[in-house]
C-alpha cells in the first residue's frame, strides 16, 4: 500500500500505548494505518517512555517512525520539533492534532481548572499545531492537518461541557484555518469520531463505578451502527478516515468534517 | 491496480454516459466505475443511455476489468427489480 509514499507526518497524541496494550488510541492506530500507507510518521506525546518504546516497536517491523516529546499545549514544544522536522526531512506534509483528554464529569461538577486542562489540550493545542505546523507547510506551498473533533463536537450529550466546548471549537478553528491556508494550497478538515473503543474508555471504566459504567455503555443502544454490530468504533477505523483526508486522493477535500460515528448524530 | 474493493460486487447508476475520450471526460459514474474497477470491484455500469452503457463496458472490459452493463431507469421500479432480482 501506498496511499502516504513519501509524506512527512506528525501526529499528536500518539505515543500513549504501545503494542502490548489492550487497545491503541486514535494516535496510535493512526500512526499504523500511515505506516502501513508508506508515511514516515513522528509519534509524539507527553508519555517519552511509552512513545518511544512504541516507536522502537515499529521500527523492529520496518517502518520509519521517531518519537519526539511535545506538550501540545506549550508552544516551545511545537517550535522545538518543527524545527527538527525541517531541519530533518526540509518538509511537513501532515499534521494530525489528536492529542485530547476527556473528563466523566458534567456541567455540575466542572471545575475551573477543569475547564482551563480540557481546552488547553483539546482546544489550545490545535490552534498552536496549525500555527506552527502551517508555518513550515507554507514553504512546501502544500500540507494536509487533520484535527480530532468528535461527534461531541457536532451534539451535546451529559457530560463535560468542557470536552463539547472545546471539540465544538476544533470544528470551527478548523474551518477558518482552512480559508486562511487555501492560498498556500493547504487544507483542514476535523474528523468527528462517535462511540469508539479507546484507553480513554478503558481508563474512564477503571475510573468509575460499574453502574456508572453500565449506563454510559448503554450509550452505544444511541447508534445505530454501534446497536446493530453490538460493539464499539475500533481506532483504526478512524485512522483509515485520517488516511483519506491526509492523502492526496483527498486533494480538494477542505473545510470539512468526516463524522464516523456509526450514525449516530443522524438522528 | 490496489485492492480496496476486492470481491466487492458494486452497481453504479448514471454511470454509462460517456465514453473514456468523450468531449468532457467521463461524469462522476463513469469515473466512479472506472475507479471501482481499478481497486478490484466488479462493477455494474447502468443507465438509460444503452449504447453509450455498453460501448463504455466495452472500454472497461479491454483494460482487462469486470463490468457488465445493465439498463437503468432510475425512476421506474419494476426495472430495478427486474435488475436486482431478475
Amino acid at each position: 500500500m501506498n496511499r502516504l509514499d513519501g509524506k512527512i507526518a506528525l501526529i499528536t497524541g500518539s505515543g500513549a500505548e504501545t503494542l502490548k496494550s489492550e487497545v491503541l488510541g486514535i494516535g496510535g492506530a493512526t500512526v499504523i494505518e500511515f505506516c502501513k500507507e508508506g508515511a514516515t510518521v513522528i509519534i509524539s506525546d507527553v508519555f517519552d517512555k511509552e512513545g518511544s518504546e512504541f516507536a522502537s516497536e515499529l521500527k523492529s517491523k520496518g517502518y520509519d517512525v521517531y518519537y519526539k516529546h511535545i506538550d501540545v499545549t506549550k508552544n516551545a514544544d511545537w517550535d522545538n520539533v518543527i524545527s527538527w522536522i525541517e531541519k530533518t526531512f526540509g518538509k511537513l506534509d501532515i499534521l494530525v492534532n489528536n492529542a485530547g483528554i476527556s473528563m466523566p464529569i458534567n456541567l455540575f461538577t466542572t471545575t475551573e481548572a477543569d475547564w482551563d486542562k480540557t481546552n488547553d489540550v483539546n482546544s489550545k493545542g490545535c490552534f498552536l499545531g496549525m500555527k506552527a505546523a502551517s508555518a513550515l507547510m507554507q514553504k512546501n506551498n502544500s500540507g494536509s492537518i487533520v484535527n480530532i473533533s468528535s461527534m461531541y463536537g457536532l451534539v451535546g450529550s451529559p457530560y463535560s461541557v468542557g470536552y463539547h466546548a472545546s471539540k465544538g471549537a476544533v470544528r470551527l478553528m478548523s474551518k477558518a484555518a482552512a480559508i486562511q491556508l487555501a492560498p498556500y494550497k493547504i487544507r483542514v478538515n476535523s474528523v468527528c469520531p462517535g462511540m469508539v473503543m479507546s484507553p480513554m474508555q478503558v481508563r474512564k471504566k477503571a475510573n468509575i463505578s460499574s453502574e456508572k459504567w453500565e449506563e454510559f455503555v448503554g450509550f452505544l443502544e444511541d447508534s445505530p451502527l454501534n446497536k446493530a454490530k453490538k460493539e464499539w468504533i475500533p481506532t483504526s477505523q478512524i485512522g483509515l478516515g485520517i488516511v483519506y483526508l491526509a492523502s492526496d486522493e483527498a486533494q480538494w477535500v477542505t473545510g470539512t468534517d468526516l463524522v464516523i460515528d456509526g450514525g449516530q448524530t443522524a438522528q | 491496480m490496489t485492492n480496496r474493493l476486492d470481491g466487492k460486487v458494486a452497481l453504479i447508476t448514471g454511470s454509462g454516459g460517456a465514453l473514456f475520450d468523450s468531449e468532457f471526460g467521463l461524469g462522476f459514474g463513469g469515473s466512479s466505475a472506472f475507479r471501482f474497477c481499478q481497486e478490484g470491484a466488479t462493477v455494474i455500469v447502468s443507465d438509460i443511455n444503452d449504447d453509450i452503457g455498453q460501448q463504455f463496458t466495452e472500454e472497461l472490459k479491454e483494460k482487462g476489468f469486470n463490468a457488465h452493463y445493465k439498463h437503468l431507469d432510475t425512476t421506474n421500479e419494476t426495472e430495478w427489480k427486474k435488475l436486482l432480482i431478475g
